[in-house]
Parts: structure tokens; C-alpha cells; sequence
């Protein structure tokens, strides 16, 4: 059992690191809005949050869990409480895992853990839910730990692990099973239904959308390629990837990463790392956990690299046939567990080196203190703001256009330039965002979701989008017409984009940032304005209610499972007073 | 006296302090020095206002 004073030395570390991170944007108000970090005001309630739309559940729940969040506080307050929140516990969590050692070294494991390549870029490249699940694999390690030495203790804090892991995103959900199975099981029995069970009932919530999502489709060409890891310097993709380097967006590659000499110098700290993890297990009680990890760090490597080794086209052909293999698109994230490993040894490796100093060699002080400090001085970019993100306030114009067509029933808007997902807006640092019209604006809102990399159109994954595409291509009086066939009410045109024409339809607001359209009224006085169809997406239908079933078979367990952690915790706080 | 050994040892001691404080501040400044000149050097990419927005911008 971890002192109190442990607690607090990890926590103060990790809360200057958390500090020296997330800074400037704890220093005014406003948002980080990069990538796909998209954060407003207040995010109103939609069934798609759920995954009840019938579209492919990328944010379920947590775009749930955001939108109730902001009914009660701004969003602004919701991202910093989320990334602060995940640092600091990140930084916490990894410290139990070492608990038994020194400060210095327990400095080292959080250090590396918190101050890596990995996370500068997810980072900058604004997954901010893919970086909280990260930041939860220490605590998904700690349950683990637990589920081996006893399956009835020790299946309440897998379960509560692997729900908020599946929270934070699909890809999180399954690296936590991965987690658990590697660090947690045993030949007993009962050990392996039961985490079949917790596995599943917590990835309910993205798993069922997933499954019965009928109006989307996956797609699979090219991708794994196009996002394949990357070599950040010319030493090869290699040393980047083992230094949780690598990214596939190779404009937010931090400066330094670059360069040889550092990436060589990062090479050399891995190795030292991973010197600590041989010795630690070696002997000694923690010497299996430590060959699980360097088993699960193995195949995290293997998983990121295959993409960058070859291996894209075998990725694509079985993604062909099992759509489920897509969801290793994006295979630099899975490259997360390995820095478990990193830290664990790293631990040891500077207290291999304290162990050394002697009278003669009081030097090696300087080899432990340079090894906390090395992810520091490696990575200088991840200080203050990950590099150069900067805050960002939307537009009056925003608030104004939401409020109005806040003010019609069942409204569905489309948003324009019709050119990609991805935007660049003036007041958001002219960095490329997500568009945040579908988080802001209320009822349906239709995005081209085509997504554009390097020049490479990747296919949309709604069928209305190519309806919609067809639509705009009419002369304004006919799209207009042609998009109130397809339910369409609203038109927002997001200024300082690439042009487009727009639709016929009456301009109810026309500001700097928004122009908003209303095509329910014509400008043409020859067009009869005609019926509007519904067009809500093709929904779940029937099978909403699986759906809802499986939101609330999670939660019960993330209940269940927190309500024993507590009765367990304060059971033994009453027996040791006795 | 036999003080041969012990000043050999301290001898050795000495001159390991001194290699592992070399390499350690080499090190340390080497990934000063180039770290710091490359993210200092890390410039943003503007975007072009008429360009597509692409996901692999900045």
C-alpha cells in the first residue's frame, strides 16, 4: 500500500507537468480547437450522441457525456477539466504502478509518461478522447494487477477501468481489454469468462452502433497507407516508433523531432528503459508483471508498425472483409501501451543508478537526474500549449445563428463550402479543425464528411452526403429545390472558405463569419416552395432500443462496480480503526 | 603505510566522476542545444484561404 506522501509527491509532479502542458490555456478564457479537438459553449442534446442515427459511433458516448456536461458548466471549462483532469491522474496512476519506488524515480516513470511524443501529437492533432484513454492505461494496469492476484477483488476495478477506457473512445475501449488480458489473466477458470463478460458489457455503447449502423459505411481503400506511421527524422520510421514518435501528420511533428541527434538521443533513453525493465524482471515480485508488459509493449509496436512496414495492403484486404479491421487505421495510437513499459523500466533504470553512487562515484547521481529529466529536454515543443496552440473564441455570429435555427422544430441544416470535414478558420488560428457546426448548432446537421489527406479524398461514410453533393451542383433555384426534397430547411454558409455557390433561399442572418439561409421560403417568385420531407437520418429503428440497452448495461456496471470499490474501501477503513 | 591502493582507487574514482559527468553534460547539452534550436525553428504552416481544408494541415 502506497503512502499518503507518495501520493502527494506524484500528485505535485504531475500537476507541474499537467501546468507546463496546458498552461496557456488555463490563463484565459476561450478554447483549443485543432483537429478533431472540438469543444463549444454548449453542445446540444442529439440522439446521434448515442449512436441512435444510425451512423458510425466515432465520440459515443462521449459526445453524450460532453453535451449533459454543458447544459451545467461552459464547454470551455469542460475541455480544461477534461485534459488537466486526465493529466494529472495519468501522471497519478502511473506513479502506483511504482509506487515501491523512490521519488526520483517514480519522477521518471510519470515523466516519461506524460512528456512523450505520443502525446504532443495526439495533442496537436486535438484527439483529446483517444489521449484521456491513454492516460487511463496505468489505472486499466493497476485493476489488472488486481484481476490476476484475485478475480473476485479484482473484477470491480477492471470493470470501472475498462467502461471509462470504452468512454473515451472505441479505440481506447479496446486497448484496455488488450491491457487487461495481457497484465490480468491466469489459467484459473473464472478469470477469462468473466473478462470476456466485462469486456463486452463495457464497449456495449459503441459496439451495438457499430454493429447495426445500416445508412454508413466503412471505408477501407487506401486508408492504412494514408495513415500509416511516419518517420519523423532520417534515421527511419523505426526509432521513431520506439521512442512513441511517428505520427502519419507529419506537418504537427514537433521541430526537434526532426532532427537525428535528438530522435538518437531518445533511442538511447528507450534503451535505457528498457535495460531498467530486464533488471526488474529478472527477479523479485514485480518480475512477471514486467514480462507481460514488454509482451503487451511488444505487440503494440508490432500493430503500429505493420502499417509502415508493408503490411497496409493485408491491412485493406482483411478490412475488406472484416470491417471491424478498420478500426486500426490509425495505427500510431494503438503504439500507447508501450509506454507503460517505458515507464516501469525507466523507474528502474534510475534507481539501478542511485543504487550505483558510492564514494568515487557520486557522478552517477547526475546519470539518475538525467534520466528525469531527459523526456523534458527531448521534447521541448510539448511546453506550454503542445508547441504553439493557442486559444481560440468563436464568433458572435455563432451563438446568433444557433439561436435561430434553435427556434424552429426538427430543423436540418447543411453547411457550406461542401468541400470536406475539415475547416480553416481566421479566429481559430488558421489551423485545420473539425467543423464545429454539428456540435453547435442544434437539430440535424449535415457536413460533407469527406475527409482529404495529403490531396487523397477519402470516401464519405453517409449516403445522404452524395445526395446532397448531387444537389448542389443544380443552379441555385433547383438545389434549393432539390434540397428541400431531401428535408433540408437551413442553409449555413461559414465565411472564409473556399467559394461555393449557394442554394436560392432567404437570408435570414448574413454576418462576417455566418451567412444563414432559411430555403423554406424562395427567393424565386416562379418556384412554388415544395413540401419538405422529413429526413431524418435512417435511424436504429427497431433496434434503438438494443442500442439504449447496451448505454445502460454499461452504466449499471460502472455503478455496480464503483458502488463495491466504495464498500470495499470503506470496510477496510472501518476494520483498521478497530 | 600502504596508502598505494586506496589513493589508486581514488584515483579511478576520480576519473570515473569525471568521464560520467563529460558524458551526462554532454548529453544533457547536446539535447539542449539541438532540441531547442529545432522547436524554436518549428514554424506554423498558414493555410491559404481559397485551399481545401485537409486534415493533414496543421
Amino acid at each position: 500500500m502506497a503512502k499518503p506522501r507518495t501520493y502527494r509527491t506524484d500528485l505535485a509532479w504531475s500537476a507541474l507537468l499537467t501546468l507546463a502542458i496546458t498552461g496557456p490555456l488555463l490563463l484565459g478564457s476561450g478554447y483549443w480547437l485543432v483537429g478533431d479537438m472540438v469543444f463549444v459553449p454548449h453542445q446540444p442534446w442529439k440522439s446521434a450522441w448515442l449512436g441512435l442515427d444510425g451512423s458510425l459511433p466515432r465520440a459515443v458516448p462521449m459526445d453524450a457525456i460532453v453535451s449533459v456536461l454543458t447544459q451545467v458548466v461552459p464547454g470551455s471549462v469542460v475541455q480544461r477539466v477534461f485534459l488537466v483532469g486526465a493529466l494529472v491522474l495519468g501522471g497519478i496512476g502511473i506513479g502506483r504502478l511504482v509506487h515501491e519506488r523512490a521519488w526520483y524515480a517514480r519522477a521518471a516513470a510519470i515523466g516519461i509518461f506524460l512528456w512523450n511524443p505520443w502525446v504532443h501529437d495526439h495533442l496537436q492533432i486535438g484527439q483529446w478522447a483517444i489521449l484521456c484513454g491513454y492516460l487511463a492505461l496505468p489505472w486499466v494496469a493497476l485493476a489488472a494487477r488486481r484481476y490476476r492476484r484475485d478475480v473476485r477483488s479484482g473484477w470491480a476495478p477492471v470493470a470501472v477501468a475498462l467502461t471509462v477506457s470504452a468512454v473515451c473512445s472505441p479505440s481506447s475501449g479496446v486497448m484496455a481489454v488488450a491491457v487487461v488480458a495481457v497484465l490480468g489473466l491466469r489459467r484459473s477458470w473464472p478469470a477469462w469468462p468473466v473478462l470476456a463478460v466485462l469486456s463486452l458489457v463495457a464497449n456495449l455503447p459503441w459496439l451495438l452502433p457499430s454493429l447495426l449502423a445500416r445508412s454508413s459505411t466503412v471505408t477501407t481503400d487506401g486508408v492504412f497507407e494514408l495513415f500509416a506511421p511516419r518517420a519523423e527524422s532520417s534515421l527511419g520510421v523505426l526509432p521513431s516508433l520506439v521512442t512513441l514518435g511517428g505520427t502519419w501528420k507529419s506537418s504537427i511533428v514537433a521541430g526537434e523531432r526532426t532532427s537525428a541527434v535528438v530522435v538518437g538521443l531518445a533511442v538511447a533513453l528507450t534503451l535505457a528503459a528498457l535495460l531498467g525493465a530486464v533488471r526488474r524482471g529478472r527477479r523479485g515480485p514485480a518480475a512477471e508483471e514486467v514480462r507481460r508488459l514488454a509482451l503487451l509493449a511488444a505487440g503494440a509496436l508490432v500493430v503500429a508498425s505493420v502499417p509502415a512496414l508493408g503490411g497496409a495492403g493485408l491491412l485493406e484486404w482483411l478490412g475488406d472483409r472484416v470491417a471491424a479491421v478498420a478500426l486500426l487505421r490509425d495505427a500510431h495510437r494503438f503504439l500507447g501501451p508501450a509506454a507503460l513499459l517505458l515507464a516501469v523500466g525507466l523507474a528502474s533504470a534510475v534507481a539501478w543508478a542511485r543504487e550505483q553512487v558510492a564514494p568515487g562515484r557520486e557522478s552517477l547521481w547526475a546519470v539518475a537526474g538525467l534520466l528525469v529529466v531527459a523526456p523534458l529536454l527531448l521534447l521541448p515543443s510539448l511546453a506550454w500549449g503542445a508547441g504553439d496552440l493557442e486559444r481560440s473564441t468563436y464568433p458572435a455570429d455563432w451563438r446568433t445563428v444557433a439561436d435561430q435555427i434553435g427556434a424552429a422544430q426538427e430543423a436540418t441544416t447543411i453547411v457550406l463550402p461542401w468541400a470536406g470535414s475539415y475547416r480553416t478558420f481566421d479566429w481559430a488560428d488558421d489551423r485545420a479543425v473539425l467543423d464545429p457546426a454539428p456540435r453547435y448548432l442544434p437539430g440535424e446537421v449535415l457536413i460533407d464528411d469527406r475527409t482529404f489527406v495529403d490531396g487523397v479524398e477519402i470516401d464519405s461514410e453517409d449516403p445522404r452526403v452524395g445526395d446532397v453533393t448531387l444537389a448542389l451542383e443544380a443552379s441555385p433555384v433547383d438545389a434549393a429545390r432539390e434540397l428541400r426534397s431531401l428535408g433540408v430547411t437551413w442553409v449555413v454558409v461559414e465565411q472564409g472558405q473556399a467559394d461555393q455557390a449557394v442554394p436560392a433561399g432567404r437570408t435570414v442572418h448574413d454576418g462576417e463569419d455566418l451567412v444563414l439561409l432559411d430555403l423554406r421560403t424562395t427567393t424565386d417568385p416562379g418556384a412554388d416552395p415544395e413540401p419538405v420531407r422529413s429526413a431524418t437520418r435512417t435511424s436504429h429503428g427497431g433496434y434503438a432500443a438494443l442500442v439504449i440497452t447496451g448505454h445502460v448495461g454499461a452504466f449499471v456496471l460502472l455503478i455496480g462496480a464503483s458502488g463495491r470499490i466504495l464498500r470495499r474501501g470503506s470496510n477496510r477503513r472501518h476494520s483498521s480503526r478497530r | 603505510m600502504k596508502t598505494g591502493p586506496i589513493a589508486g582507487a581514488a584515483g579511478i574514482g576520480s576519473t570515473l566522476n569525471v568521464i560520467v559527468a563529460a558524458v551526462v553534460g554532454a548529453a544533457a547539452a547536446t539535447a539542449l542545444t539541438v532540441g531547442g534550436v529545432n522547436a524554436a525553428k518549428g514554424d506554423q504552416k498558414p493555410v491559404a484561404q481559397s485551399k481545401l481544408s485537409q486534415y493533414s494541415e496543421k
